[in-house]
């Protein structure tokens, strides 16, 4: 009897399943046939699409993004000026170049892993994208998490005591 | 026989070895074989250490031999592949199994060479204990033991989220993760010639060159264990739970950023919780890296041997752990609750500090007290191994809430791209996640109260109630929000909602929490926050605290760049030029350190102050991209050349629904665009008027270009190059991209941010999350004055979050482009000589 009714569910749950996953696949179907809602508000996205933007003269010149000779240099130069004597060695390596929409604008970047060494022989590293033509840095993210043995050594700015005076 | 052959080797060794405590001075040897003999039943293994010496030999501090604490009854496998590298495999389909190989790289010393140990050719990965080899293969051993942990649990938590019990509830961790195979840092094409991962895989460094110091950094991807310097011979390696909290780092930005690309396609960034310097979101990593560490080895407390035995700096996990102070405890009254406990070092209790480890105490205690009260709550759920199950559940809510954070894509379904349901839309959605709306305890408490209800109470454990649930909350003083925000509109529309494009997932009510479960979790008006007044007196306090030591700046830039925050300075500006007056003049690069303070009778936690672009001017002339200041409160005015609130330019309520910078495109500015925070006064005649710092320049005489600029950029060899990124509004005083965003743990009732944390501090120390990086043109006149209106926010907040005109429900994204779930701290100062 037992076994019966076991045998029961188990067809049930597998009609089920099986309902289930005709649906979903169905749906998923119906939506790659690109299937938007009907609402204004999503056609006014879809009609601000990257391609309808206005784009400034050195994307149309450079469909293909033709970085500059000297993006790499500036980077550089960029880095070295922040970070003075205590930087030893800088890596710059390019991970790809593609146009970035931001503010209605498309820039041509350079998408970069950076790698810094100090003094001490310390590494550090992070991802930015730079302007490819002269080497700006628009945005950088990645960054290490570092966990210091003791959070009371690490990096502080002392109070001036001239600001209560 | 053989095998015992080759114990009997080891044996000996060991007993050599433990002789004298491990004594490790910089370079190891690469580790020869010690056994003879293989019969084969070493294949692929090695003895390892199963926790840290400080467990394994308790009370001899750092006298411990590592040799000492191998567990030589039973080899472990190590890999199956013949070197040191791991497999990943994690099955999100009942079908097939994902699998990645080779995803675990694990290296010893990081240099040039970098090559990866191959298998002894006796076939075991036995090595001399103490030499590189072997702290390898330990280091292997253990993340491949908490990366395996991991993809069980994910395995689960996919199955779970899009199984049929779940088919309608909005979801986060995206079905298509088998295919996008972001379920690890896999390397995407981006274009023919690009990736967005360098690497696919994880690499480990188990003697990297980094004293008193353990590091994740994603962008390798790299996990590295460093040693200190004053304990020759003590690794952080050693101690496996540092491993399993480094590794959970590597898992919290695994989950972050499980739905910012698809198998086709993916976002240009990535995602990262927590930044440098004191912030929740970083408080929130180390917290979920601690209770990783419970995840594994279900010990109540966290790195006893390097951070412990070298620095009286280990934490516990549960507020049944003895190293306590007395009133912390596991009842409703004495856990370890939000903003009381924020600076609380259990082992200096005496001497607080602003710090994410110590802030990260109250969310691993949360979970730890959340998992041990599913297993009684839902113990007829829990099978065998109840802390397997439960920690299951855990990382189930744990990826739900990460994925949804870290999106960046914003859509919910990829074949319905432009319907943006979170952090803005796809091309704010990383300085949403990052900086706007940046992960606060608040933001990710309330998504994950929201995914608690979605999967264990209405699931997996109904016995876990939404009033218990809201109540374990409350204990901790997390309960700070007023609903679930999880009526799942979009970002810039309540009336577009999920149902549109999903028949799936019905229409879902806002769901308010309980108020009589709010008992310790306070709120608090934002209009209670603002700077202190400026006075000098005895007993006096100061509304900022200006920075302008060029030694101090220097030092600043440099250790915010090798921790990897380079700062775009101009070339019209230097620290070169710093005059440490404590005035801002022409010329300097000057820390801001606003000194807010707390009228209200409670405390106030989580504040964040941005610096950045907002919605807050009338774009007059978009030729130039001049403007006039909206009214956004009492400060500036329509008689100084502000327009009233309310009318239709100028209306505060209802906010530009996209972030669009003030810059020219097509050769005009936009008519509608966010504006730099700081505007300049300009003298006509008689009158005067806060005006854009593009047309203060046009007008006053100063015959700046564009080139002249603070912002500006030109390749050298092409001067005439334009840099299309460059705003002239902020052409002479600017917050520096980067550094544009201050946190602030709590400001006591009352009192001073600086009264609150600082002044009784043990290095009466500012913390770098604390700063504004603000530079200033050279060309600036003496006596110029400017207004930078800044936006302030926090955590507790009654109405920074929950909007009162819509059943409180959250404001929606676009809203935080403007002033409404802010308080606006005007920050007035005159550019000395």
């Amino acid at each position: 009897m037992i076994k019966k009714n076991k045998r029961l569910l188990f067809i049930i749950a597998a009609v089920l399943t099986g309902a289930i996953f005709s649906y979903e696949k169905e749906r998923m179907m119906t939506l790659k046939k690109n299937d938007v809602p009907k609402k204004e508000k999503v056609e006014s996205h879809l009609m601000r699409s990257v391609a309808s933007v206005p784009a400034p003269l050195h994307t149309v010149s450079a469909p293909e993004n033709k970085p500059s000779k000297e993006w790499k240099t500036n980077l550089e130069k960029t880095l070295k000026t922040q970070g003075g004597s205590e930087v030893k060695d800088i890596r710059i390596q390019k991970l790809s170049s593609f146009v970035w929409k931001q503010d209605n604008l498309l820039l041509n970047v350079e998408s970069v892993l950076i790698r810094l060494d100090n003094l001490k022989g310390e590494e550090t590293s992070f991802k930015a994208i730079v302007d490819a033509q002269t080497g700006k840095i628009l945005q950088t993210w990645d960054q290490p998490v570092f966990d210091h043995v003791n959070p009371r050594e690490n990096f502080g700015i002392k109070l001036d005591a001239r600001h209560f005076e | 026989m053989n095998r015992f052959n080759g114990l009997f080797s080891i044996t000996i060794l060991m007993a050599l070895a433990s002789c004298n405590p491990t004594q490790i001075t910089g370079a190891k040897s690469r580790g020869d074989a010690v056994i003879d003999n293989n019969d084969a039943s070493l294949d692929n293994k090695a003895y390892i250490y199963r926790d840290s010496p400080s467990i394994i030999a308790p009370g001899q501090g750092a006298r411990v031999a590592i040799a000492d604490i191998i567990d030589t009854s039973s080899p472990e496998i190590i890999t199956l592949n013949n070197q040191l590298t791991g497999n990943c495999a994690v099955d999100l389909s009942t079908f097939f199994t994902s699998t990645l190989s080779e995803c675990i790289h694990s290296k010893g010393v990081k240099d040039s060479a970098e090559t990866i140990t191959p298998r002894q050719e006796n076939k075991t990965y036995i090595f001399t204990p103490d030499s590189e080899a072997f702290y390898e293969t330990n280091a292997l051993f253990h993340i491949q033991a908490g990366t395996d942990k991991f993809f069980k649990k994910l395995s689960f938590a996919y199955q779970q989220v899009h199984g049929p019990f779940n088919i309608t509830k909005p979801k986060s961790i995206p079905e298509y993760l088998p295919n996008s195979e972001l379920f690890w840092f896999k390397a995407i094409d981006l274009s023919s010639n690009g990736q967005l991962f360098r690497n696919s895989f994880l690499t480990s460094f188990a003697l990297c060159n980094k004293d008193k110091n353990a590091s994740f950094s994603p962008a390798g991807v790299e996990l590295c264990f460093g040693f200190h310097s004053s304990f020759p011979g003590l690794l952080f390696v050693q101690d496996p739970s540092v491993i399993y909290h480094e590794l959970a780092h590597a898992l919290v930005s695994v989950m972050m950023n499980m739905r910012n690309g698809t198998a086709v396609s993916s976002h240009p960034f990535r995602s990262n919780l927590g930044s440098f310097g004191y912030e929740e979101a970083g408080a929130i990593n180390e917290g979920i890296a601690d209770y990783y560490s419970f995840v594994m080895n279900a010990r109540t407390h966290f790195g006893e041997w390097a951070l412990g035995v070298t620095s009286n700096q280990s934490r516990p996990i549960s507020e049944s752990d003895a190293i306590h102070i007395s009133g912390v405890n596991t009842t409703a009254e004495g856990r370890l609750s939000y903003p009381q406990f924020i600076l609380y070092d259990p082992n200096f209790p005496d001497s607080p500090l602003e710090d994410v480890h110590y802030a990260g105490q109250i969310v691993s205690h949360y979970l730890v007290a959340l998992t041990q009260n599913l297993q009684t709550t839902c113990s007829a759920a829990m099978g065998e191994s109840a802390h397997d199950t439960s920690t299951s559940y855990v990382l189930l809510l744990l990826s739900e809430t990460l994925s949804e954070i870290g999106d960046l894509n914003s859509f919910y379904d990829p074949n319905v791209p432009s319907y943006y349901f979170n952090n803005l839309n796809t091309d704010a959605s990383f300085l949403w996640t990052q900086v706007v709306n940046q992960t606060s305890y608040r933001r990710f408490f309330q998504i994950f109260a929201k995914n608690i209800r979605n999967y264990i109470t209405s699931n997996l454990c109904p016995a876990f109630t939404k009033s218990i649930s809201e109540k374990l909350l409350d204990d901790y003083g997390l309960l700070l929000f007023k609903t679930y925000n999880n009526n799942g509109h979009t970002t810039t529309d309540r009336n577009n909602i999920l149902n549109d494009i999903d028949p799936f997932i019905p229409v879902q009510p806002l769901t308010a929490v309980t108020e009589s479960n709010r008992r310790k979790s306070v709120l608090i008006a934002k209009d209670l926050l603002d700077l202190a007044p400026n006075v000098t007196a005895a007993n006096s306090t100061i509304s900022f605290f200006i920075i302008d030591n060029g030694t101090d700046i220097q030092n600043l830039l440099k250790e915010l760049l090798f921790k990897g925050f380079p700062v775009p300075i101009s070339t019209t500006a230097s620290f070169e030029y710093n005059n440490n007056n404590v005035r801002i003049s022409p010329g300097e690069i000057v820390a801001l350190i606003p000194n807010l303070f707390n009228s209200s009778n409670s405390t106030m936690a989580g504040v964040q102050l941005l610096a950045n672009d907002w919605d807050h001017v009338h774009v007059t002339d978009t030729s130039t991209g001049n403007f006039k200041p909206c009214v956004v409160d009492t400060v500036t005015t329509v008689d100084q050349g502000a327009v009233a609130n309310g009318s239709e330019t100028c209306s505060t309520a209802v906010p530009l629904n996209e972030h669009t910078r003030l810059v020219k495109s097509g050769g005009v500015f936009p008519a509608e665009a966010v504006a730099p925070v700081c505007l300049v006064e300009l003298e006509e005649g008689t009158s005067t008027r806060w005006v854009s710092q593009s047309e203060f320049r046009k007008k006053s005489g100063l015959s700046l270009l564009d080139k002249d600029c603070l912002g500006y950029v030109s390749s050298s060899t092409t001067v005439d190059d334009p840099d299309f990124n460059f705003n002239p509004h902020e052409c002479l005083a600017r917050f520096l991209p980067g550094a544009n965003d201050a946190f602030f743990s709590k400001i006591d009732s009352r009192k001073t941010y600086f009264d609150s944390v600082v002044k009784d501090s043990e290095n009466k120390q500012f913390n770098v999350g604390n700063l504004l990086l603000m530079e200033v043109s050279k060309w600036i006149p003496p006596g110029t004055k400017f207004r930078c209106r800044l936006r302030a926010r926090f955590a507790n907040c009654s109405d920074c979050h929950a909007d009162s005109g819509n059943s409180n429900d959250d404001f929606l994204d676009y809203e935080l482009n403007g002033s409404k779930p802010f308080k606006v701290i005007n920050f007035d100062f005159d550019v000395n000589d």
